[in-house]
């Protein structure tokens, strides 16, 4: 396993307290997204499941019990429990719940409840005229990529974070993964270092994070939900996908011109399936230096989020800042 | 569409592999057939080299695959197989003495990427059997390659299919492999499908990708303009331990629904013994009634 510190700096003073202003993102580096107002205690906030279908309350209730010890008021999609095949209803019911959230002012933050499959089919009905008005945090991984990427387009920051249904309150891996969520939530500053990985390739970088889960990366590939990455850091991951897979999904990336202009890249976690029967013969490293061949960003491999534990929150959207050296990998937020 | 030459007795057709590793013994087959039908063979570099999964390595296999494309008296090159590796050696290929002079690309699944690629250069080529199909192979798909590759006019009946959709329509014939189709978007040897009657097929994949994929593609237009769908073997699809609730020809028909062309299902091309062999690049007539379908090839 990876060591690394994480470290939280100062709190936000400009989004602490009761005062918010009203468009205190405007303050923000012009460059920057559209920063949604940091969470405080006493806020609601609405899981949803616009994927794959949710067993029952016990199911999510660690995500739920976290939020509550938080001092947020947390409400269920009308449609949460709803079951349609391998979906948490069907797409009108996973919808409506989606849009109700992304309507109601009084919701400072949408939780999914999980991943599986089922956002891309929901993705292009929703409407987020509101949301515009009414920015809000967006919080899920997997699959909610597909979301990262809509709200990416739409000009907002969302984060890519555990979901009710991954987290563990008595795992004591998941701890720092579970503070770095709180943080992100409520505006701390935050900043990973990590032990480097040999294979990381060293430099620093300045940009907009994007990205999310590899395999819905690909399949936004075209489409109005591809994201554009010139001058940005992309992250990636992914979950049992063979290697010859990924092979193929990174040259896609790269193919449609992802890493041509791009500033970083960060690769986290893709637990891998042990003991491909038919072995590739390349380790994940030597896929993504070999397809990125020709470009001169930083790359840092083992970063800690994704299908793993401990899954630490990253902001997408956000200005980061990237220093890959022999030793350390630190990521700036 | 150019269409390269078609082949006459005693011309010469090359084997290669551009993806997966394939051994002498396992083309023996396709060399037998090909001489039965009068023609020479010369096999690549690339038959029994070895690169953990592929056949050889990226540069071995451009190297292979340039050579032919390079050479004269070579009237069709005919990929040994597929599995996954094509997509490594595109962008390496130099297609302008190939331009000049077109030849049959022969193959599927993995191939598509030729097939694809070459598309967008304005060249036809030949979805069909692979050698390392030829012993399993119907007779009705080796003559259906033997007369495509010898200029043989066919036109081709099959079975109704439940799901189909009916109509008549003509447009140039496109596709392969979905998941290839769909690993290209974004590309620029993502097939120009304007007007176009498409054909896909599957092996392997899980359900809920045949649903991901079938919506990539629609989220990139594909079905905005198309003049027809033609579905070929899906073959060993899986389910999640959660039911995906959906047949493969329900989730391609839920999203086209609200598209209105012919669409025939069955269609015995792709991973099936019976490989029916399809010009892609060619003007194709397509007839989806209530006895079946009739694709005809307008040369």
């Amino acid at each position: 396993m990876i060591r690394y510190l994480c470290f939280l700096l100062f709190s936000f003073i400009t989004f602490s307290g009761n005062s918010i202003p009203k468009n205190s993102h405007k303050a923000i580096k012009k460059s920057e997204l559209v920063r949604p107002p940091s969470l405080k205690k006493g806020d609601s906030i609405l899981i949803i499941a616009p994927a794959g279908k949710i067993q029952n309350q016990q199911h999510i209730q660690a995500g739920i019990d976290l939020a509550q010890s938080w001092g947020l008021a947390v409400k269920f999609g009308h449609n949460l429990f709803k079951q349609y095949n391998s979906f948490a209803g069907t797409e009108k019911e996973r919808l409506s719940d989606l849009q109700k959230g992304l309507d109601n002012p009084n919701i400072k933050m949408i939780w999914a409840a999980r991943g599986g499959y089922g956002t891309v089919r929901i993705i292009d009905d929703l409407n987020f005229t509101k949301f515009k008005k009414h920015p809000k945090w967006i919080v899920g991984f997997s699959d909610i990529t597909v979301l990262h990427n809509k709200t990416h387009n739409l000009g907002f920051q969302t984060i890519h974070g555990q979901m009710p249904s991954t987290i563990d309150l008595r795992d004591s891996s998941q701890q720092e993964a579970i503070a770095s969520l709180k943080n992100t939530l409520f505006g701390k500053k935050i900043k990973y270092v990590l032990d480097a990985n040999k294979n990381n390739k060293k430099g620093k970088a300045q940009g907009i994070l994007v990205g999310g889960n590899l395999s819905i990366l690909c399949s936004m590939l075209g489409s109005n939900t591809s994201i554009d990455t010139r001058n940005k850091i992309i992250f990636i991951e992914d979950v049992s996908e063979p290697l010859y897979n990924i092979d193929r999904m990174i040259i896609s990336l790269e193919r449609a011109g992802y890493f041509k202009n791009a500033q970083g890249l960060i690769v986290g976690d893709f637990s891998l399936k042990p003991n491909e029967s038919n072995p590739f013969g390349k380790t994940l490293e030597k896929i993504v230096i070999e397809a990125l061949n020709g470009t001169d960003f930083p790359i840092i491999f083992d970063f800690p989020a994704g299908h793993l534990n401990d899954n630490r929150a990253i902001i997408l959207g956000r200005e980061i800042k990237i220093n890959c050296t022999s030793k350390k990998a630190a990521i700036v937020f | 569409m150019i269409k390269p030459s078609y082949l006459n007795k005693g011309d010469t057709i090359a084997i290669v592999s551009t993806a997966r590793k394939i051994s002498k013994e396992e083309i023996t087959p396709a060399i037998k057939l090909l001489k039965s039908w009068g023609l020479k063979v010369v096999t690549g570099k690339t038959i029994a080299l070895e690169d953990h999964q592929f056949a050889g390595t990226d540069a071995q296999r451009t190297a292979d695959f340039q050579l032919m494309l390079d050479s004269k008296n070579i009237k069709a090159i005919w990929c040994a197989r597929g599995g996954y590796g094509t997509v490594r050696i595109i962008d390496k290929l130099d297609f302008s003495s190939f331009l000049k002079n077109p030849i049959w690309i022969i193959g599927y699944s993995d191939i598509t990427v030729l097939h694809s690629h070459i598309h967008n250069l304005g060249v036809q080529s030949l979805h069909a059997t692979m050698p390392i199909n030829v012993l399993k192979n119907t007779e009705n798909s080796l003559i259906s390659l033997k007369n495509v590759l010898f200029g043989e006019k066919e036109s081709k009946n099959f079975d109704f299919s439940k799901h189909n959709w009916l109509g008549k329509s003509e447009g140039i014939l496109v596709g392969g492999n979905l998941s290839i189709l769909y690993s290209l978007l974004g590309s620029k040897s993502n097939i120009d499908i304007d007007g176009k009657i498409l054909f896909i097929e599957d092996l392997d994949e899980y359900l809920y990708h045949i649903d991901r994929m079938m919506l990539a593609l629609k989220r990139n237009g594909y079905f905005e303009n198309l003049k027809g769908l033609i579905v070929g073997g899906m073959t060993q699809m899986h389910d999640n331990t959660i039911p995906f609730g959906k047949t493969a020809e329900d989730i391609i028909l839920d999203n086209i629904r609200e598209y209105d062309f012919p669409v025939c299902f069955n269609f015995p091309a792709g991973h099936l013994d019976d490989n029916t062999a399809l010009i892609l690049g060619s003007k194709v007539k397509l007839e989806v009634n209530e006895n079946g379908t009739i694709l005809t090839n307008s040369h």
